[in-house]
């Protein structure tokens, strides 16, 4: 849908040379994001060739490219939010002078903080009782903690991201 | 009922404030089931569900598929087909516009894409012959409009996954309508040219339209394999976006040898990015529109609308006024969530086909996408010609009116979208 909108909006921040660690983080999000869609892919076209060549059914694979997609959607909320990709309504905040959009992003990162908070408490306790239940997936009976282990670990990286996007924001203004 | 009024104002206010949507509508159901002291153990488990249904995982193939075929220079290739064989009428850069939108919203799934990939090109060209400052840009911000209508199309997958109606059947009743739209378009940009000063271009020779033709062929297989595999009982609308993905990857590849590996792991992440904007929208919004049908909210308003409207005519035209507002504000994913639960219970208590309110819904908000504020594709057409919102918005009115009386003929005339369904005899 947003094609072209997260290149617009992440040209208004101008990217500040991080530290070794955050270049490291920031490029295993890449590579978890583009290899993670890669075999997404490969594993759902394989499918339609091994059930209509080879007539044998590999619908199990379809849980591994399901708890991909939930993977690299959650890191990509997290990048998207540190790109300022995420689409909002600026129409409002647009009239403000230009020294309050940093309390713009304030509130926002306010709104991102409490949902984030949440998000991560209850994802741990989902997880916490899939472990004590010993609860396995359908088809390939891998244990589900495993893969619900994604959403607490997305929220807090989601968090992390907004957070960084929001300090950016302020420093950016101080050195104008 | 004062939980739906925190859970609706908390809402607005967000928006309001330039949080971003998803954020918007995950922290106001929260805010709001803290009010109705619902337990929150069920939030995380809704997000993941949200997510990681089968049939979304064809948003991150369309996607791609549309990067892929966009990288392998496939906009310049259709753009030259169209141009070479109606460019020399009158207007004819008009027509090129709409036409390319039509094929290239075949291989897309989305509107801003669409605007992005043909509107670089086509934008500078018009205003180079002639058409204007204002024109070109909301011409193309409409057209793309058109990438969300005719298959394969992000909000029909949404859409079938809300209301559980067959992608297949709503992506073929998506054909004519986003034709019919098209259609509209160039008769009302026939009477803006009407009043112009345009260059004509000479007309090509028919071996140069075949040479286009040619070029242009790979591309133009694309809907063939989506459309022909999915019907053919090959594979699943999500395998479908799969397989066009693949193929896309091959020809941008190996025929047209655009793209190397360093490019599709660029490809792979950014169509990644992208995507994830979309599915946190669709994990948050899963999450409201779930509070909101537990809470009996929907249920409510639907009633209401049931009583309010009395007759079938009545309800389709109140539900248009709703979702062409709602377009202003909101973008196509998160009104789909919000709105699908409340109008299809109405739709269906009047006999209205589940398929047709998919698609009526779907060509509101292609509308939306140009209704300022919130019209993504609007921003996309500024970004390109460097024009100010204001001034497109105020070009953009006779396409809106022209998008309208589409709708409207959509909405009234069922057969517009269901006859092609019918006679290909697709559930």
């Amino acid at each position: 849908m947003y094609t072209g909108l997260i290149s617009i909006q992440s040209s208004m921040i101008k990217e500040y040379g991080g530290s070794n660690l955050k270049k490291f983080l920031d490029s295993i999000e890449q590579y978890i994001m583009a290899v993670g869609l890669t075999i997404m892919t490969f594993i759902t076209v394989i499918n339609v060739f091994s059930r209509k060549v080879l007539h044998l059914s590999m619908s199990f694979l379809e849980e591994i490219t399901t708890i991909m997609f939930i993977l690299i959607s959650l890191l990509g909320a997290a990048v998207a939010a540190r790109k300022g990709g995420h689409l909002g309504l600026s129409v409002f905040t647009d009239f403000l002078p230009k020294k309050y959009q940093k309390y713009v992003a304030l509130f926002t990162w306010f709104v991102a903080a409490f949902f984030c908070y949440y998000l991560v408490r209850y994802g741990f306790v989902m997880v916490a009782g899939e472990y004590k239940l010993g609860v396995t997936t359908p088809a390939l009976g891998w244990p589900e903690w495993i893969f619900g282990l994604t959403v607490p670990v997305g929220g807090i990286f989601i968090f992390l991201r907004y957070t960084q996007y929001t300090y950016r924001m302020f420093k950016a203004k101080e050195v104008e | 009922m004062p939980i739906a009024g925190v859970l609706f104002l908390s809402f607005a206010l967000f928006l309001f404030l330039n949080v971003p949507i998803a954020l918007s509508l995950g922290a106001s159901s929260i805010i709001a089931m803290l009010m109705a002291e619902v337990p929150l153990d069920l939030l995380p488990m809704s997000i993941y569900t949200g997510i990681g249904k089968f049939t979304l995982l064809a948003i991150p193939f369309f996607i791609l598929a549309g990067n892929t075929m966009e990288k392998a220079g496939i906009s310049d290739k259709l753009i030259d087909l169209a141009n070479k064989s109606v460019g020399h009428k009158k207007g004819g850069l008009a027509i090129v516009c709409v036409i390319t939108s039509c094929f290239f919203a075949a291989i897309s799934g989305s509107g801003p894409a669409t605007v992005a990939a043909l509107g670089v090109i086509i934008i500078p060209a018009m205003i180079k012959s002639g058409y204007g400052k204002g024109m070109p840009s909301a011409l193309m911000a409409t057209s793309g409009g058109i990438g969300v209508i005719i298959p394969p199309s992000i909000p029909f997958v949404v859409y079938g996954a809300i209301a559980g109606v067959s992608i297949g059947r709503i992506f073929v009743a998506g054909i004519i309508p986003g034709i019919l739209m098209g259609v509209a378009l160039i008769i009302a940009s026939m009477f803006l040219v009407n009043k112009m000063d345009i260059k004509k271009q000479d007309k090509a020779s028919p071996r140069e339209v075949w040479k286009s033709f040619t070029d242009a062929f790979w591309g133009l297989m694309m809907p063939v394999i989506i459309l022909g595999g999915i019907y053919g009982g090959f594979f699943t609308p999500t395998e479908a976006a799969g397989v066009a993905a693949v193929y896309g990857i091959l020809v941008g590849m190996f025929v047209y040898r655009k793209i190397n590996l360093k490019d599709l792991f660029n490809l792979m992440y950014e169509s990644a990015l992208q995507s994830a904007v979309v599915m946190f929208i669709v994990a948050c919004a899963s999450f409201f529109a779930w509070f909101v049908t537990t809470q009996g909210i929907s249920e409510m308003v639907s009633e209401f609308l049931i009583e309010a409207s009395g007759s079938k005519y009545l309800f389709l035209m109140i539900m248009n006024i709703i979702l062409l507002i709602a377009g202003c504000f909101l973008d196509a994913i998160s009104a789909l969530y919000i709105f699908t639960p409340i109008l299809l219970p109405v739709a269906l208590k009047f006999g209205y086909d589940p398929v047709l309110l998919g698609v009526v819904m779907t060509v509101n908000l292609a509308i939306g996408m140009v209704t300022p504020p919130v019209g993504v594709n609007l921003y996309v057409a500024c970004g390109i010609s460097k024009i100010s919102l204001k001034e497109i918005s105020l070009s953009v009115l006779p396409f809106i009116l022209a998008s309208v009386i589409a709708l409207l003929l959509t909405t009234y005339v069922p057969q517009i979208a269901l006859l092609l369904p019918e006679i290909l005899g697709i559930k």
